[in-house]
């Protein structure tokens, strides 16, 4: 039912400047794969190639195994939900959907009976005779998912399908797509330049950047322990603090930290807002990273507040809290010092460059 | 940007309104001074005409030289039609697709046949045809009118195919349609108005093409047009006015035919 994809040393070039730089990734048959990145860093051109609309100039891309670089786009069995949804406006819901079929040569009531069972599987069973033109934003996606996935491809490819839609009703979509996923069981690679979305959605996220492959990761490991500042600083907010070691200067953290990146040329302490704790008063605790700063700035933003410090060397971090009442009337006010600390459990060392 | 926003005095636009009314006159009042013309008893053009006959209709109807060009006529601008539509069709969704300077220089070329003076272009083919021997050869004629044709395909189809989302044929090879089935059934029915008008466009320009039939189209291929400028050039006579009017009567179908086709009523209809 599901295929792995496996990507080989993919590179891609558009008059001279690279799209995709010798990109490699391996995706497991059934698993949800996001490719996200900031815009113009390759996403959509390596999906392209494995759709077939974009013949690389190197490497391979295996399905099961198998090359499908040399097939042409129509004979790789690929379900591909567009940006734009590329619904045919000339046709009918139930004619859109059942589009693949008759270009497999299935009889008209067998046809008519999937296209309605796939239209059912997204609710969109009673729309069958609607125009595309008749139809809202969320209810196009759902009639494209089902275009897509009605000839049972191995692979669902999608390229940022969401992004058209407000707020709400991408994150319906969201959760939505997910359960698809599980209950189709379908290999799917999705692409998104939206970090809450590839965290919500998938099994891994490989996270790009100037047409390279940054990291590849669950969603859990990719937030908590980036290998790079790029990764920790595109995904969620992070401060990252250079750290002492040989007499240069930084922060110090327990040596028991540097264990693992000792071998790092510039080793930096990522910490992310919502790890740090105020500490009031405490004696220095050995499983705590402190730091003493003085609060720059207070900022309500609804359901949470932020608060910026200012550490005396210069740097700065945040930290991130609830707006629970308790909360509000404890924190510091602008101008106030503050110690601050980050449990070893919750601190995450990267190497940086120079 | 709704009609509301901006709402600027009828006396404002005063001026607009004048100029576009004699646009107008301009362009309908030799029309319209056609058609009376065709029914006059007079036996020389005559506006306004004393007494009323249909005897010129019944000249053209009745004469066998007149009839021959009008099948001609007809016959030359239906093949021109098409052979220019399905290459005016390829070469614009091809330019569609390419990039760079090459192909900047490719459209120029295809639409050189409308740029540069048609008495130049008809003085160059008459002596090509010359030394191939395609002079008053229906070939000849038919070759000579769709290069005249396939700029107003390219570019009427160029434009539909602008505003045409790209993705939809893409989705559709992904979904297993091979390219030129995804072409046909996606792209064609939707780039179809702007087609239908590139098929009324080359039919009408073969159809209303006078000089270069003048070098090239004579013998048994003399087309409608050049009967008439000659005959207009001998006796000035009503039976031209007839003809003009049928061939008005015939363009304005045309055009409302098109028009209807447009509504988007039919669109959802459908
Ligand atoms: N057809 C193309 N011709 C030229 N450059 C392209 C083409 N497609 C993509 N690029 C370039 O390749 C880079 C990656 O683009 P893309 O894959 O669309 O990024 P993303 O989807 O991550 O936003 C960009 O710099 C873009 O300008
Ligand atoms: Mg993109």
């Amino acid at each position: 039912m599901a295929s792995s994809i496996d990507i080989r040393s993919i590179a891609k070039h558009f008059g001279g400047v690279p799209a995709l730089d010798d990109v490699s990734l391996s995706i497991t048959p059934g698993e949800f794969l996001t490719l996200l990145g900031p815009s113009g860093s390759g996403k959509t051109t390596l999906l392209m190639c494995i759709a077939g609309f974009v013949q690389p100039d190197a490497g391979s891309i295996l399905v099961d195994g198998n090359e499908i670089l040399t097939l042409p786009a129509h004979r790789r069995n690929l379900g591909m939900v567009f940006q734009s949804y590329a619904l045919f406006p000339h046709m009918t819901v139930g004619e859109n959907v059942a589009y693949p079929l008759k270009l497999r040569g299935v009889s008209r009531a067998e046809r008519e009976r999937r296209a309605r069972e796939a239209l059912g599987v997204v609710q969109m069973d009673g729309l069958k005779d609607r125009r595309i033109n008749q139809l809202s934003g969320g209810q196009r996606q759902r009639v494209a998912f089902a275009r897509a996935v009605v000839f049972e491809p191995a692979i669902i490819l999608m390229d940022e399908p969401l992004s058209a839609l407000d707020k709400r009703l991408r994150e319906d979509m969201q959760i939505e797509l997910k359960h698809l996923h599980q209950r189709l069981g379908r290999t799917i690679v999705y692409v998104t330049h939206d970090q809450k979305e590839a965290l919500t959605m998938s099994d891994h996220v490989a996270v790009m950047e100037r047409g390279r492959i940054m990291q590849v990761a669950s969603p859990r490991d990719i937030y908590e322990r980036p290998t790079s500042e790029f990764v920790a600083r595109f995904i969620g907010d992070a401060a990252v603090l250079p750290i002492a070691v040989d007499g240069r200067d930084g922060i110090t953290v327990p040596p028991r930290l540097l264990d693992g990146p000792r071998a790092l040329p510039c080793p930096a302490l990522v910490v992310r807002p919502e790890k740090v704790e105020i500490l009031d008063g405490e004696a220095s605790h050995p499983d705590v990273i402190g730091f003493d700063g003085e609060v720059r700035e207070v900022i309500y933003q609804g359901d949470t507040i932020l608060v910026f410090v200012k550490l005396p060397d210069g740097q700065s971090l945040s930290l991130r809290r609830g707006t629970r009442h308790t909360v509000l009337k404890s924190l510091p006010a602008r101008g106030e010092k503050l110690r601050v600390g980050l449990r070893m459990e919750d601190a995450c060392v990267i190497g940086v460059a120079g | 940007m709704s009609n509301a926003a901006i709402h600027v005095p009828h006396s404002h636009r005063a001026w607009l309104y004048v100029l576009v009314s004699i646009v107008f006159v301009f362009l309908l009042v030799p029309i319209f001074i056609v058609i009376p013309m065709s029914f006059s008893d007079s036996k020389y053009l005559e506006f306004p005409p004393e007494a009323l006959t249909l005897q010129w209709y019944r000249t053209f109807f009745g004469s066998n030289e007149w009839l021959a060009a009008a099948r001609n006529s007809l016959s030359v601008a239906a093949v021109a039609t098409l052979i220019s539509v399905p290459v005016g069709v390829g070469a614009a969704y091809a330019l569609n697709e390419a990039r760079g300077r090459l192909f900047v220089l490719l459209r120029f070329f295809l639409l050189l046949p409308q740029l540069i003076p048609v008495v130049l272009a008809a003085i160059g083919v008459f002596f090509l045809y010359i030394r191939l021997n395609l002079v008053n050869t229906f070939a000849g004629i038919v070759v000579a009118h769709s290069a005249l044709c396939i700029p107003f395909v390219v570019i009427t189809v160029g434009a539909g195919l602008k505003t045409f989302d790209k993705a939809q044929e893409n989705a559709a090879r992904t979904l297993g349609a091979s390219r030129l089935r995804a072409f046909w059934d996606v792209t064609v029915p939707q780039i179809r108005l702007s087609i239908i008008a590139a098929v009324i466009f080359s039919f009408i320009t073969s159809f209303d093409e006078v000089v270069i039939g003048l070098f090239v189209a004579g013998g048994s291929n003399t087309l409608l047009t050049r009967l008439m400028f000659l005959s207009l050039r001998d006796q000035l006579d009503p039976v031209i006015a007839a003809i003009s009017s049928i061939l008005i009567v015939i363009s304005v179908l045309a055009i409302a035919v098109f028009v209807a086709l447009q509504r988007p009523g039919r669109e959802a209809a459908r």
